[in-house]
């Protein structure tokens, strides 16, 4: 399974536009990364704390919605959230024009 | 499975925002001209950009309601009921607020432009310049498929 695993990170990073790939666990430490570890621990520190606080806000508006994907968008990059179970992987890449 | 994908068309994304950051400058145009007592025709052509691109972002696909944000959290020009723009706008300010900032944090150099929050049933779109803001809720399901058509139809074209 994690041969499969590897195979669709690799996959993903082979993209002209993409950055970076990191999965995260539930306690904001990077399992898996493409990235060197001092950014991606930096990125999973970060994304946690969104995470948490968009799960927030999504509850708290409609207590039957459920929170799925967050995009955010800055100047240079394009960093996408997505939450599991267990876990959630965030892709930075850079948006082509 | 997610259904993010990096292959996702960014132009229909750009076009959105383009026009959102339009909104926010014209509103941002008719405010600063109300405090300046300038002449009536001028305010009233600054709020009829401001209605016409509003209108124009209520055409978007699936689009269930608009919120254009003033500095001091208040909802401007919405397309919903009062308490849900106020819920809205209360709700997403923080939200940016953090994102900003983290955005900050891994990049000084960086500055975040928009944020799309994806739920089962809706996506919730807030662009943000300096204080104002603009809230577009769509229904999710209505959005893919018009994101579809028109991904299928670019590559129809190429």
């Amino acid at each position: 399974m994690s041969a499969e695993v590897e195979e669709m990170l690799k996959r993903f990073q082979a993209l002209k536009n993409v950055v970076g790939i990191i999965v995260i666990d539930n306690d904001g430490i990077p399992i898996k990364t493409t990235l060197d570890n001092t950014l991606s621990v930096h990125y999973a520190a970060t994304m946690q704390t969104l995470r948490e606080k968009a799960r927030q806000v999504v509850l708290d508006l409609d207590g039957t919605n459920e929170f799925t994907a967050l995009r955010m968008r800055t100047l240079y990059h394009e960093v996408m959230l997505c939450p599991k179970d267990d876990y959630f992987i965030v892709v930075i890449q850079k948006p082509c024009e | 499975m997610p259904q993010i994908s990096p292959h996702t068309n960014f132009t229909e994304t750009n076009k959105i925002f383009q026009w959102l950051k339009d909104l926010v400058f014209l509103f941002k145009r008719s405010t600063n001209s109300e405090k300046h007592l300038a002449p009536t025709s001028l305010t009233t052509i600054a709020m009829s950009d401001v209605e016409t691109t509003f209108d124009r972002l209520l055409k978007l696909p699936g689009v269930m309601g608009a919120i254009l944000v003033n500095g001091e959290g208040e909802a401007v020009r919405t397309s919903m009921d009062s308490t849900s723009s106020s819920i809205f706008a209360g709700k997403m300010r923080p939200m940016v607020k953090m994102a900003r900032a983290l955005v900050h944090e891994v990049e000084p150099t960086d500055e975040l432009t928009y944020l799309r929050m994806r739920t089962l049933k809706s996506e919730i779109l807030v662009a943000a310049e300096n204080e104002h803001m603009i809230i577009l809720v769509q229904d999710t399901n209505i959005l893919d498929e018009a994101r579809r058509n028109s991904s299928s139809s670019s590559k129809k074209s190429e």
